[in-house]
């Protein structure tokens, strides 16, 4: 009320007893609190720190509303200066949306954004179209907001203004608490070297969902293929680095003999300098953590943020493991490759010889296995074996032209350190032909996964198999004229010791003395297909 | 010799006791007795590959071919007569320059210091001699195909110094033989050839001296003649004047001189 003036007259005489002139006399009304007012998320949103989610502000009102009353929310920004911001992000932008939650229509909402660290404030028309009484209650579900930043308590202050704009129900300390943790934007760790077992520096980067507030600290867990520490014992995690706009870290290392073991970096952030917010990244550099022992796909890395007061507010682990490639075996003490006979289709033992260029503990989950090329023919079952070096003893398999040893006695194999055995029970046939092979592919596994690999190695026998001859040799080469230098018919007769393979060709070399004519007719005689020219 | 499509099908299970077979037809015989060197044989993979490979024998026919035909050409062909033969030899096999042909004459016929000239398909300087009663003569060809082997045809050579037989009476067959150099291994060989003389010799010097020239007595007739070819068994054929005659029965040669024996018939 911005004030009034007025007469006072006897109305008997009609004469003016006393009169006042006033400028105004001001009359402001205290709003009344609101019965109640929360916000909640709805249902169908989690309440996850940054996630876009509808939010539901429900109020009741202690007095009577006039219709075409708005309601007016103010909101903190969405992130804090006592998180180290400077400019603060919003929880409000062009998304915003607001619905009367009990009639599901759309109510008109604007909102303005306050400078620096002052609320935001949306107001929202068209709720109350007609006259509250004290005890009614409105629900707005604000669409599209943007979740605070923190696991922390935010105070939002609720307003009902009536047309003229005066306040008539308020009510502040309106709580927002964000309960569920988030998921980093983006997370990823790259070895710089990805050899089997060896020594590599790690990097991971991280782009922020959120921010990484004052007093933050990072947590990366290892899977538990990698290790944290170099054959000297040296500490590797003395020498993480991180990201030039962060401190250096304290690298807290309690976490390391836990199961799964994980390290924090503490006192990365210790002022409004080191804060980052969302979309940023930052990146951690760790020295010398040890490959998987094998090519098998690591679990997974997890980065987590922490706020000051221990609350995982942000973390991931998705995609977040390491591939190692394979060692390479090398030949071992010459030669390489050895069989107890060198003809063709002999059935043998075979012996290889090779050094290993990463450690194989060969306990129980682990395994050499040959892959022999398809020109060898093995039998399946159960073979022997012998000259070992590098490992006692162990058992050995053959299925299809796989080979593998297993169940070692607990030796190890280091790296660069030869092994050799020999695969017994004439269990391999040796190629049938002198034709250099396709490649063997011999590995070392741990868990029957790759560890060292080597695919380069063939096999060329030297000797070809022996043909045999009649009891007399003479009879191998029969010319039904022994009369000189007549045009006759030879018969030949030989004995192949093992099978001829398809297409097979027999070339047969005449002394000088006799004379093969231009073109000739053979004739099937016995093993052999009639088709022959 | 390469055998394809044996195993085109599919491959085949061998045990070393199981034979592999076949022939293979118009391969030609070496062209001497001599051994062969040794045949090789080898299974190939269809890339070329050895498979299984071995040495086999040699190889040893037992048989020489017979010449297709032999025939000798006399040049003179008078009993005894000192001559010159032209053989002409059909082979059936290569002659190679160094091969040796032997040829053995019946005893009859004498070649003393031959010498050998190529007539047809050979040298026309041949180098030839005797040993053992056996004509060897070494082929050689044209110069300009001395490096070849000549090809089964007709070859034809002469040969002098070579004694006609005594008598017109068909020979005993020759033996003519082709042979490696070293005279160790047959080519060739035939053994029908003979020769025949046509004409005989000229008895050199004849007389006849009687005991007695008294009229229609009997006597005895000393008769000396010098022959130039002499023959085991051999008669002397004497016909008489028409004014002599001879008592029948009672003829007896006696006082012989330059044979061992001799009767009157």
């Amino acid at each position: 009320m911005s004030g009034y003036g007025g007469t006072l007259t006897n109305t008997s005489s009609g004469v003016v007893l006393d009169s006042l002139t006033s400028s105004g006399v001001l009359f402001t009304p205290t709003p009344k609190s609101l019965t109640a007012a929360t916000i909640s998320v709805a249902s169908g949103f989690t309440n996850t720190v940054g996630a876009t989610i509808d939010i539901l502000v429900a109020i009741t009102y202690s007095s009577a509303i006039d219709s075409g009353s708005v309601v007016v929310l103010s909101i903190p920004k969405w992130e804090r200066s006592s998180d180290g911001a400077t400019s603060p992000n919003s929880c409000l932008s062009s998304s915003i949306a607001c619905e009367n939650e009990s009639t599901s229509s759309s109510i008109t909402c604007s909102y303005s954004i306050g400078s620096g660290f002052a609320d935001d404030t949306l107001t929202v028309t068209g709720l109350i179209t007609s006259a509250r009484v004290s005890g009614d209650t409105d629900t707005i579900r604000v669409k599209n907001f943007i979740n605070y930043s923190q696991l922390a308590t935010y105070s939002v202050s609720v307003f009902v203004n009536a047309a003229s704009g005066s306040t008539t129900n308020s009510l502040t300390g309106v709580s927002m608490t964000p309960t569920a943790a988030t998921t980093l934007a983006q997370a990823e760790v790259l070895p710089f070297t990805l050899t089997v077992n060896s020594e590599s520096v790690y990097f991971i980067s991280v782009q922020l969902n959120t921010i990484l507030p004052i007093g933050a600290y990072v947590r990366i867990t290892l899977p538990p293929q990698v290790s944290y520490t170099d054959t000297s014992g040296v500490d590797i995690l003395s020498a993480v680095s991180m990201t030039s706009a962060l401190n250096s870290p304290t690298v807290v290392k309690t976490g390391l003999t836990a199961t799964p073991s994980y390290f924090d970096l503490t006192g990365i952030v210790t002022s409004s300098s080191n804060y980052r917010t969302k979309s940023q990244t930052f990146f951690v550099q760790m020295t010398s953590l040890r490959n998987p022992p094998s090519v098998a796909t690591s679990g997974s890395f997890t980065v987590a943020l922490y706020d000051s007061s221990n609350n995982r507010y942000e973390s991931s682990s998705t995609g977040m493991t390491v591939t190692a490639t394979a060692g390479v075996l090398s030949e071992g003490t010459s030669p390489t490759m050895s069989a107890t006979s060198t003809g063709v289709l002999d059935s043998v033992d075979f012996t290889l010889s090779l050094q290993a260029a990463t450690a194989l503990s060969t306990g129980t989950t682990a395994s050499i296995v040959v892959t022999f090329p398809s020109e060898f023919t093995l039998t399946t079952g159960t073979c022997s074996l012998s000259d070992l070096i590098g490992f006692s003893s162990s058992t050995c398999s053959i299925s299809g032209q796989v080979v593998t040893i297993s169940n070692f006695a607990s030796d190890t194999i280091s790296a660069g350190e030869n092994f050799k055995f020999t695969i017994g029970s004439n269990m391999i046939a040796l190629p049938s032909n002198t034709a250099t092979t396709s490649t063997f592919t011999i590995e070392t596994q741990a868990s029957g996964s790759k560890v060292d690999s080597i695919s380069s190695l063939t096999w060329s026998q030297t000797t070809v198999g022996t043909l045999g001859l009649p009891t007399t040799a003479t009879d191998a080469t029969v010319p039904s004229s022994s009369t000189t230098y007549t045009s006759t018919t030879y018969t030949f007769e030989l004995y192949p010791p093992h099978v001829i393979e398809q297409n097979a060709v027999i070339e047969i070399t005449f002394p000088t003395e006799i004379t093969l004519p231009s073109s000739t007719t053979c004739t099937a005689l016995q093993n052999i297909e009639t088709t022959l020219s | 010799m390469t055998v394809s499509n044996g195993y085109s099908a599919s491959s085949q299970s061998f045990t070393g006791s199981q034979a592999l077979k076949f022939t293979a037809t118009s391969i030609t015989n070496p062209r001497s007795l001599q051994p062969t060197g040794t045949f090789a044989f080898a299974i190939k993979s269809s890339s070329g590959s050895d498979i299984y490979t071995v040495t086999g024998s040699t190889l040893a026919v037992t048989t020489a071919s017979t010449f297709s035909s032999v025939a000798i050409a006399q040049s003179v062909g008078t009993n005894g007569a000192s001559t010159s033969y032209t053989w002409t030899l059909t082979t059936n096999s290569q002659l190679v320059a160094g091969d040796l042909i032997k040829i053995t004459p019946p005893s009859s016929i004498v070649v003393a210091s031959p010498s050998c000239s190529g007539v047809t398909g050979l040298a026309s300087s041949l180098a030839c001699s005797m040993s053992s009663g056996s004509l060897f003569v070494t082929v050689a060809f044209a110069r300009r195909r001395q490096l070849a082997p000549g090809d089964p045809g007709t070859y034809s050579f002469m040969t002098s110094g070579v004694t006609n037989a005594p008598s017109t009476a068909p020979s005993s067959t020759f033996t003519v033989q082709s042979m490696l150099s070293d005279q160790s291994y047959l080519i060739e060989q035939d053994s029908s050839a003979t020769v025949s003389n046509s004409a005989s010799g000229t008895i050199t010097s004849a007389s006849v001296a009687a005991d007695s020239v008294a009229l229609s007595t009997a006597v005895s007739y000393t008769l000396t003649f010098t022959p130039v070819n002499y023959v085991q068994g051999m008669s002397f054929k004497v016909t008489l004047p028409i004014q002599l005659s001879i008592s029948s029965g009672t003829n007896t040669c006696t006082n012989v001189q330059g044979l061992t024996d001799a009767t009157f018939n």
